[in-house]
């Protein structure tokens, strides 16, 4: 059996030619393209001279794994001409020649067509991920107030950019070399699609910069998230990752085509979220995370010494912690914790402190609170109470249940549901929160 | 509107309809233009295909028969009218040239 060789190398449309040296370059060493499948398959043989073209087909579909319908009438016109198809992944169509006189397949004006129109669908993806970002920004800076301190709505924005300026330049690049090949063919010379003067060698190992930029963002999301101690979003990013690994490789060996996969995106879109959420759940169930943690009675003076703030020390001793549970959230502009403690008998008890030195979007994230207390008593008979005195805050409200209170660079918000809490309760809370 | 591509046809848009005259496998098409004209005019693959494909969404030509992926086509009305006066147009410059050119 022959031996196989797998290369990881990204051409784009506008380096056809440039693709098609490297394959020339690898038969000379022995190393004949078969296919794409895990990257571009090479079979080991005799060193040869093979010439091969590189074409990008205009009724090839961006998602094609395999010859289409279309590809397959294409290459026997081709083959007719004296060109064998090799693959086709994408746009591209790799010909091998088979015939010393064979015909030229496409001319030089027909060939820049057809690598301008494969440019133009490419660079369409643009604007779904602007789109995208957009929306993100929109949703980060508006109705998701709340959570101005989330790292997940922080990293969804900042990867929708990334993802954006990626397409961008490349759109740009592209625009730049499509404009001097057209230069170059209105003086009459014939364009060469890539970079003439690149050296190759036979390493598996080729700059596919996609697969790289994609593997070094979940590695640094990863490793970002271990420092800022945030183990579950570490873990709903090592979740994704693996959905996605797992649809890749499933893709692979499938090698559908553009149209099928079109047609199936909207359930395949569904089924990686899906899939993403029952590995979450799986490993989370595996690893034993739970949101909620439980307090035995031997360890209730440990933990409640731990915890920033509990009843116990507000003086009320007559309600037993069951349970809490912990958040907390931080990047460059501040930081947030929060606590939901729960005791037996109904009682609980929950607070957040959000921290940040920007005075401007404290002040953006107080109105948007202050708005939805003021929403909420007007549903009911309650009044939305001033406690800024008693507090010692530069502004402080009570709607009967909830607290919330404005200092220079913290926010809090606090909800007790057994009753409104006294001044000495207030000052005890001040001390343990460092208000 | 598309036909207004095909009010001028080129070298070899003429040619493929001319090979179209009569019934005609899709893959003869190119020795069947080297062999019209003389072996002057040369028709790659690709440039076939994607003519073929045209020609074909416009309805200058018909599909006639398939088998495998083999198929064949022949030219429509519209098609012969298309070609008849384009013929025309090149019929009338020769006779305008003629005056000048012809010593």
């Amino acid at each position: 059996m022959s031996k196989i060789k797998h290369v990881f190398r990204n051409f784009s449309y506008y380096e056809c030619d440039e693709m098609a040296r490297y394959l020339e370059y690898m038969s000379l060493k022995g190393w004949h393209f078969k296919r794409w499948r895990i990257g571009m398959e090479f079979e080991q043989g005799e060193p040869k001279e093979v010439c091969y073209d590189v074409q990008a087909f205009p009724k090839g579909d961006e998602f094609d794994m395999k010859p289409s319908e279309d590809a397959l009438d294409y290459s026997e016109y081709c083959k007719e001409a004296g060109w064998e198809l090799v693959d086709v992944r994408g746009k591209f169509c790799v010909f091998q020649k088979i015939q010393d006189d064979a015909m030229e397949i496409v001319s030089p004006d027909e060939k820049l067509e057809n690598i301008k129109q494969a440019i133009k669908e490419e660079a369409s993806w643009l604007i779904v991920s602007v789109a995208i970002f957009l929306i993100s920004a929109f949703l980060w800076g508006n109705g998701m107030r709340n959570h101005i301190f989330d790292n997940e709505q922080f990293l969804i924005m900042i990867t929708c950019m990334v993802i954006s300026l990626y397409i961008s330049m490349k759109a740009a690049i592209s625009y730049l070399h499509i404009r001097n090949h057209n230069r170059e063919l209105k003086c009459g010379k014939i364009p060469f699609y890539g970079n003439r003067k690149q050296r190759y060698t036979i390493s598996s190992i080729g700059f596919d910069h996609k697969k790289i930029a994609i593997v070094l963002g979940f590695i640094g999301g990863i490793v970002l998230c271990g420092i800022r101690e945030d183990y579950i979003l570490m873990h709903s990013v090592i979740c994704a990752g693996v959905a996605i690994i797992i649809t890749y490789m499933i893709t692979l060996l499938l090698r559908p085509s553009g149209k099928s996969v079109k047609k199936n995106a909207a359930i395949g879109a569904y089924g990686i979220w899906m899939a993403v959420l029952l590995i979450c759940f799986i490993v989370g169930l595996a690893l034993g995370i739970d949101y909620d943690i439980k307090v035995d009675e031997k360890d209730i003076a440990k933990v409640q010494s731990e915890l920033p703030l509990t009843l116990s020390d507000l003086g009320i001793d007559s309600y037993i912690l069951k349970s809490y549970n912990k958040d907390g959230d931080s990047y460059g502009f501040g930081f947030s914790y929060s606590y939901e403690l729960y005791y037996d008998q109904d009682v609980n008890m929950t607070y957040c402190v959000d921290q940040c030195s920007y005075h401007e979007i404290l002040k953006i994230k107080w109105s948007e609170k202050v708005k939805d207390m003021k929403d909420l008593v007007e549903d009911t008979d309650e009044k939305l109470e001033d406690v800024t005195r008693q507090w010692g805050a530069r502004e402080a409200y009570y709607d009967g249940l909830q607290y919330c209170i404005r200092y220079p660079e913290k926010i809090v918000e606090l909800e007790y549901s057994d009753g409104k809490l006294t001044d000495s309760q207030i000052k005890v809370i001040r001390e343990k929160l460092d208000l | 509107m598309a036909r207004e591509q095909f009010q001028t046809l080129t070298e070899p848009m003429y040619y493929i309809l001319l090979s179209l005259m009569e019934e005609c496998c899709g893959v003869d098409i190119m020795a069947k233009v080297l062999e019209l004209s003389h072996g002057r005019v040369k028709v790659g693959p690709g440039t076939l295909y994607a003519m073929l494909s045209r020609f074909e969404e416009n309805e200058i030509i018909r599909k006639t028969d398939q088998q495998g992926r083999k198929k064949w086509y022949v030219i429509t009305n519209e098609g012969r009218k298309m070609l008849q006066n384009e013929y025309a147009r090149l019929k009338q410059m020769q006779e305008d040239g003629k005056r000048w050119l012809d010593t």
